[in-house]
């Protein structure tokens, strides 16, 4: 179980990047005394920790120092702004990447993943994803299930990956969009309708035509067996 | 402190009064003269040496008056005089400065002022599609958080950039990893006008600079290449000849606008066609580039499209 331990104080934004991380099966864990943060993340023993750097009575800085003299996992601060002096800092202090509020939740999730890749060698993203009977490998992009093997190309794979972690869900255009553009694919609703089609052809192969749905003038949507 | 000084300025008459009446007491000694001689050498010079002691001092502490109320002061000495020439000086540098310093001041609150309005109408209008609407458009809302924070990281931008605060941090930066981590990091804005981006040329070219400012005038530039395009366009980044190319093929800008494009606050024609225009970004790319080591240049021709180039010199490119 990959643990995510975010030291954050705003309530909504905690509650966010939880959903968010639940979807991936990361665990989340907060903190509940600020005058012991490293310890605490030193107890969770987390794969990965986020910093926020703009909160008001809390010297990032200093609890960074603190948290990397028992601690190795990676960092991500979050910050207010790009032309902060703070980033530069934080980084020389043992931050491994930032990232700058507002974000998208796609954006922190592909940083997260781009650190764990980094520094895991076992991490969740190599585990299968699996919805029904069938088993998706994001790594190597083969989608496998009682009736046959399909290898997915890795923009095909990507949208296979939001899909599956909202099984059920309408997912938008502009939201796998933004999804393939995290990971450097930089599509368009045009292109992105070609992948789809073309994913479409590849799911019918192994009888899994018809799970990945058109919701007209909403996104695509993985169903689920009894929907059918 | 003060008593310090005075004394300093009389100390070398006083040593040499005493010189001069112990070489009096030695003659008269070498000389077989009367003492007597020598002390009423003394006698009858001290009085004097009393006086020229007092009206030195007096004159002096009138002198230290005069300047403390600073009242008209005219040099007397050599010393003084070229103390007075370097104080001007210094006076007149710091009133300039200080001129400066205002005006600056000036402008950051009128742009603080612009950027102010461009926010609270684009609350406005989030408000009152929320008071129309049970259900709010998902990518109105976006779209809205991506221009409230684009004046917003302009406020701390400006900040400083104008405040003198030239602490740049100079290092070799991969152009490639830069431009794809800045689209990255625009994503929502281009998704959502539908705008997509090319990238040629840019693997293997090292430009040496500062990371942050670069990066400012890519979204700066990206930011009006998609004002300009229209919906399903293309927008090309490429490396060539020493400079970064952002080709957009929208509407162009107007030759009689081209020259005024990197004014304070200039919006043109296009400006005003489209919303939401300060008419800042270019203004600011500009002082960014008068403070680096690259500089900025525009061709466009209306309804063909525009080309911004950011150009670098030879010795800061590593290709």
């Amino acid at each position: 179980m990959t643990t995510i331990f975010i030291v954050e104080d705003h309530q909504p934004l905690i509650q966010q990047i939880q959903n968010a991380l639940q979807r991936w099966q990361y665990q989340v864990q907060t903190v509940h005394n600020w005058q012991n943060v490293a310890n605490e993340i030193h107890n969770a023993k987390p794969n990965l920790i986020l910093f926020d750097l703009t909160l008001p009575t809390f010297d990032g800085y200093y609890w960074i120092h603190e948290v990397r003299k028992q601690n190795n996992a990676p960092i991500i601060v979050i910050s207010a702004g790009d032309i902060d002096q703070n980033i530069m800092r934080s980084i020389t202090t043992g931050a491994d990447d930032y990232i700058m509020k507002p974000f998208s939740m796609a954006v922190l999730l592909a940083k997260i993943q781009a650190q764990l890749r980094r520094f895991k060698d076992n991490n969740a993203l190599s585990d299968n994803l699996t919805w029904e009977e069938n088993q998706f490998n994001p790594l190597t992009n083969v989608l496998s299930n009682p009736s046959g093997q399909i290898k997915l190309s890795p923009t095909e794979g990507a949208m296979m990956t939001v899909l599956i972690n909202h099984l059920g869900q309408t997912v938008s255009k502009d939201q796998l969009l933004e999804w393939l553009w995290q990971g450097g694919k930089f599509l368009n609703q045009n292109t992105l309708s070609v992948n789809i089609s073309r994913l479409r052809a590849k799911l019918t192969t192994i009888d899994l035509a018809d799970t990945l749905r058109t919701d007209r003038g909403l996104g695509y949507r993985l169903v689920k067996v009894n929907e059918k | 402190m003060k008593n310090n000084y005075f004394i300093r300025q009389i100390l070398p008459t006083v040593i040499v009064y005493l010189i001069v009446i112990s070489l009096a007491f030695l003659l008269s000694l070498l000389y077989h003269l009367k003492f007597s001689l020598a002390i009423d050498l003394v006698r009858f010079s001290c009085p004097f040496l009393i006086i020229y002691l007092i009206s030195s001092f007096t004159y002096t502490r009138h002198r230290v008056q005069v300047l403390q109320q600073n009242q008209p002061f005219s040099p007397k000495t050599p010393v003084e005089y070229q103390l007075t020439v370097n104080y001007q000086t210094l006076n007149k540098t710091t009133q300039l400065q200080i001129h400066q310093l205002r005006h600056d001041e000036q402008e950051q609150l009128d742009h603080l002022e612009l950027y102010a309005h461009e926010m609270k109408n684009s609350l406005a209008a989030l408000q009152s599609q929320a008071e129309d609407h049970n259900q709010l458009d998902r990518a109105f809302v976006l779209s809205t958080v991506h221009e409230t924070n684009y004046y917003l990281d302009l406020i701390l931008n400006e900040d400083r950039l104008s405040m003198g605060n030239n602490d740049f941090n100079f290092e070799w930066i991969n152009l490639f990893k830069l431009v794809n981590e800045t689209l990255k990091q625009n994503a929502s804005i281009f998704i959502s006008h539908q705008l997509t981006p090319e990238t040629r040329n840019l693997e293997n070219v090292q430009v040496l600079t500062d990371r942050k400012w670069l990066r400012f005038c890519l979204r700066q530039l990206f930011s009006n290449a998609i004002k300009y395009s229209t919906p399903g366009q293309k927008i090309e980044i490429v490396w060539q000849k020493n400079a970064i190319l952002i080709k957009d093929f929208g509407s162009g800008i107007a030759k009689h606008d081209l020259p005024r494009i990197y004014e304070n606050g200039f919006t043109g024609e296009n400006g005003h066609r489209t919303s939401h225009s300060t008419g800042m970004g270019l203004y600011l790319v500009k002082e960014v580039t008068k403070k680096l080591n690259f500089s900025v240049q525009i061709a466009s021709q209306p309804d063909r499209g525009t080309t911004a180039q950011l150009i670098f010199s030879p010795n800061y490119i590593n290709v």
